[in-house]
């Protein structure tokens, strides 16, 4: 049998079995008390002969204990299972000696007194032929059967628990037989079994084999398969069928004298037996046709579901084929659009690695003016404008060759002689070998911007010349008029330094010869020479500013302004000057140009504020714009806002000579100083109120001061 | 002219400036002996002991050179540069005077070993008070060098 039982069916047997122990456990103690308290009916049940004997009676209770204590399915600690299996196998030890002890009185006529240890039975109550309280030979054996069954309850043969529950099915005989004998044979003899003691047996009987309802027979009942099914449905028709023909059978057979009750009662179980063996067999066939059964439809099943498997695997194969076939031709899709695209845009071609031409587009066919036709199967070379070197295309043979693109530009002769320009990415494939096997070229056409930049190289080029001859002309400018200044610096002086000593050497040498007037010229002499030499030197100065160049440092202006002070000192001799100098900013300046401003802008104020009786001269700066703007004010004889534009002009004057002396070179000098540092200059003025001049020296911000430039440049 | 006791070689083209540097110098009393050359070729033979001047010697070279840069011939620069880079002559104080501010004269001046320089003023006075302040410096104040010490230094002519 497999062990594919009922789980239902096996928990209600399982119920069954506790149920068949409480019921032997019960039986026996009642009958016990049936003794102790003298009611007879708990003995026997219905009004019959004979009684359960008391230590029969205390054999069920131990059973009912021991199938009690070996139920299945409880859940309990280990210590508390080795009690209770203890207990329970000490209670079928009990059983089996005293049932084996009552058939030794049996088969040995001994009086063990086993029978009076509980209840004493009076000899009345004896059953002819049996000493009184022993109990019957089938009883005994049945005693000795249930209480091995018990304790080889969970033995396991090779095959199955069959030892437990075949001594089961024998105890089960066993009771039947009593049943019978109680029925056939009314006179009690000594293997009459009372009523309790063999329907308690056929239950215990049935208890234990339920208890182990998975097992052997248990597990022929509870099977799941078909022979189970059937024997199950069969068996209680077939026990009445049994019974009644058992029980037709034994009463026809016992009006025929020639069998004893004994014979017609085995016969009957014989036959009970054999059907029930027969049925067995049947159940068995037909339970391994069902298992074969079973078994194909398992193979059945299997193939099925492998099939299915392999048709769902299938599907979803077929689905993902359509899938990536969709994803193809999307993408096929988006590729041909992008070359659509490309198309569009530029000129693409594909040529083999001999520059055999294998592809053009339209564009190609449009700029090179070859069709189709006549480009495919040619060499690239057919386009060559003879531009580029050798070298070039071998370069670019080179690179492609080796696997990498090219990135350049072509000049190529279209069909009817004309040139133009492509930008050109040539893009080797490379097989399997590694090797490329075709390079596709995409170029645009840039013969437009190639003119352009052509142009604008022409246009470079002359500019460049031009530059170049007008920066030598300059140079030859400069050049001439350094040699110029030189030949003044040198040559113009010596002249009026001959006239200057030759002429004071006359009145030294002649004085007493000469009249007053005579010597007043010669003074007058000596005063020109005098006045041209300052002129000579200032304009000298003056051109070699445009020479000069910036020697930038950090320069703290106070401690410049008064050494020009020190400078100055001797022309305000005599004089009352008020000097009030503020605290002036360290500037970034050259300074020795700067030095020259403050020395022109001083000695100007202190020139102009002679006539004072107290001349004030002032210095000082303001922030204007985050630059600081230096002031040197006077309050000498001024000058009128409207001679401005003058003021800083070369040789430009603003007051005779004979008033105040001077070049007009001064404030052009400071003017040209200023400018170079970027900065810019200029005065405000009153007629006899006073001048004053200010100035930024824009070192640093020359983007500022450019603006500012502007503006001075229209009031200067 | 005793040219064994010279006292200033003085190199200048124009007529002018040496009849009033002369007349400065003799007035003032600083020189008596004083050689003028009127152009760089001049100077140098002076100096170098050649030409017109082989019977000079190299043991009296003169106690100051008064040197214009702007010369026929060969140029003040040029005699500069020869006297300064000859150990013969290199120890002869040699003092540029010259109409010229430039700088570039100044600095290639100095460069080339000059031992002052000075810009003959326009006024007259004051070019007078120059040649007086530089005659009294080199000819009464200064040391000259002792010529013989430097003599075992003179390798042969260069030139």
């Amino acid at each position: 049998m497999n062990g594919r039982s009922d789980p239902r069916l096996v928990q209600r047997l399982s119920v069954f079995a506790s149920t068949a122990a409480g019921f032997a456990v019960v039986a026996g103690l009642s009958a016990l008390a049936g003794w102790k308290l003298h009611i007879a009916v708990l003995d026997t049940w219905v009004a019959a002969p004979v009684k359960i004997v008391p230590n029969a009676a205390a054999c069920l209770v131990l059973l009912g204990v021991s199938l009690w204590l070996q139920r299945k399915g409880d859940r309990q600690s280990f210590v508390w299972m080795r009690i209770r299996k203890l207990t329970a196998k000490t209670s079928a030890v009990m059983v089996c000696l005293v049932g084996l002890l009552s058939l030794a009185e049996h088969v040995f006529g001994w009086d063990l007194r086993i029978d009076r240890l509980l209840v004493v039975v009076p000899p009345a109550e004896a059953i002819v032929g049996v000493r009184a309280g022993l109990m019957a030979t089938i009883a005994a054996l049945n005693f000795l059967v249930l209480g091995a069954a018990l304790l080889l309850l969970d033995w396991k043969t090779r095959h199955d628990h069959w030892p437990a529950q075949f001594l089961s099915f024998g105890a089960a005989i066993g009771a039947i037989f009593g049943l019978f004998a109680l029925v056939l044979q009314p006179r009690a003899s000594g293997i009459t079994m009372a009523l309790p003691a063999a329907v308690t047996f056929f239950v215990l009987a049935c208890g234990l084999v339920c208890s182990r309802a998975t097992w052997a027979i248990g597990g022929l009942l509870t099977s799941q398969n078909a022979g189970a099914r059937l024997l199950r449905s069969v068996i209680p028709a077939a026990l009445l069928v049994l019974g009644l023909i058992g029980w037709s059978v034994s009463k026809s057979l016992l009006t025929d004298a020639h069998f004893t009750w004994v014979q017609a009662s085995l016969l009957a179980i014989l036959c009970g037996t054999i059907l029930f063996a027969f049925l067995t067999w049947i159940a068995f066939i037909v339970d391994r046709s069902d298992a074969l059964n079973a078994e194909l439809e398992r193979r059945v099943a299997e193939r099925t579901a492998a099939l299915q498997s392999e048709v769902t695997k299938r599907t979803l194969a077929q689905e993902a084929l359509k899938e990536s076939l969709a994803t193809s031709e999307a993408a096929l899709k988006e590729l041909a659009d992008q070359k659509f695209a490309l198309d569009q845009h530029a000129i693409v071609a594909t040529t083999d690695v001999q520059g055999t031409i294998t592809y053009v587009n339209e564009k190609f066919c449009a700029i090179s003016q070859y069709s189709r036709e006549e480009l495919i199967g040619q060499n690239h070379r057919i386009l060559n404008s003879g531009h580029h070197s050798k070298e070039f295309f071998q370069q670019m043979y080179q690179t492609i060759a080796s696997g990498q693109v090219w990135h350049g530009e072509i000049k190529n002769r279209a069909k009817d002689g004309s040139m133009y320009w492509v930008d050109a990415t040539i893009v080797p494939f490379a097989g399997a070998d590694g090797k490329p096997w075709q390079y596709v070229a995409i170029r645009t056409d840039i013969t437009e911007r190639k003119l352009a930049e052509e142009v604008i190289r022409q246009l470079n080029d002359e500019l460049e010349q031009r530059v170049g001859e007008r920066t030598a002309q300059l140079e030859a400018a400069n050049k001439e008029l350094e040699t110029f200044s030189y030949s003044v610096s040198h040559d113009l002086r010596a002249p009026l330094r001959h006239v200057s000593g030759f002429s004071q050497l006359l009145v030294e040498e002649f004085g007493s010869n000469l009249d007053p007037t005579a010597q007043k010229y010669v003074e007058r002499i000596q005063a020109g020479t005098q006045q041209m030499g300052v002129l000579v030197d200032e304009l000298l100065n003056l051109a070699r500013l445009g020479r000069h160049t910036l020697r930038l440092q950090r320069t703290g202006l106070n401690a410049m302004v008064a050494e020009m002070l020190a400078i100055l000192q001797p022309e305000s001799a005599g004089r009352q000057v008020e000097w009030v100098i503020a605290d002036l900013p360290a500037v970034e300046c050259d300074p020795v140009l700067v030095k020259q401003i403050f020395q022109n802008l001083l000695s100007n104020a202190l020139k102009f504020t002679r006539s004072r009786a107290r001349g004030v001269i002032e210095v000082s700066h303001k922030e204007e714009d985050g630059q600081p703007v230096f002031m040197v004010r006077d309050n000498g004889i001024g000058f009128s806002m409207k001679y401005v534009d003058k003021l800083f002009g070369v040789f430009q004057r603003l007051h005779r000579a004979e008033d105040f002396e001077g070049t007009g070179i001064g404030l052009a000098t400071v003017q040209r100083i200023v400018h170079k540092h970027g900065g810019r200059v200029w005065a405000e003025g009153e007629l006899d109120k006073g001048a004053a001049f200010y100035f930024t020296l824009g070192v640093g911000k020359q983007a500022k001061s450019k603006s500012n430039g502007v503006a001075a440049g229209g009031r200067l | 002219m005793n040219s064994d006791a010279l006292d200033i070689l003085l190199v200048e083209d124009s007529q002018d400036d040496v009849d009033l540097a002369l007349h400065t110098l003799r007035r003032e009393k600083l020189a008596n002996n004083i050689f003028v050359a009127r152009d760089g070729e001049e100077a140098l033979d002076f100096l170098f002991c050649r030409g017109a001047f082989t019977h000079r010697s190299f043991d009296h070279p003169p106690k100051l050179v008064l040197l214009d840069l702007k010369l026929p011939k060969v140029d003040g620069m040029e005699v500069l540069k020869q006297v300064k880079s000859d150990p013969r002559t290199k120890t002869i104080p040699v003092v540029i005077m010259t109409s010229s501010k430039e700088e570039r004269d100044l600095v290639a001046s100095y460069h080339l070993g000059a031992n002052s320089y000075i810009q003959k003023p326009v006024d007259f006075e004051q070019f007078r008070e120059t040649v007086k302040t530089v005659g009294l410096y080199w000819l009464v104040i200064n040391q000259p060098p002792i010529v013989e010490s430097f003599q075992h230094l003179a390798g042969p002519a260069h030139d």
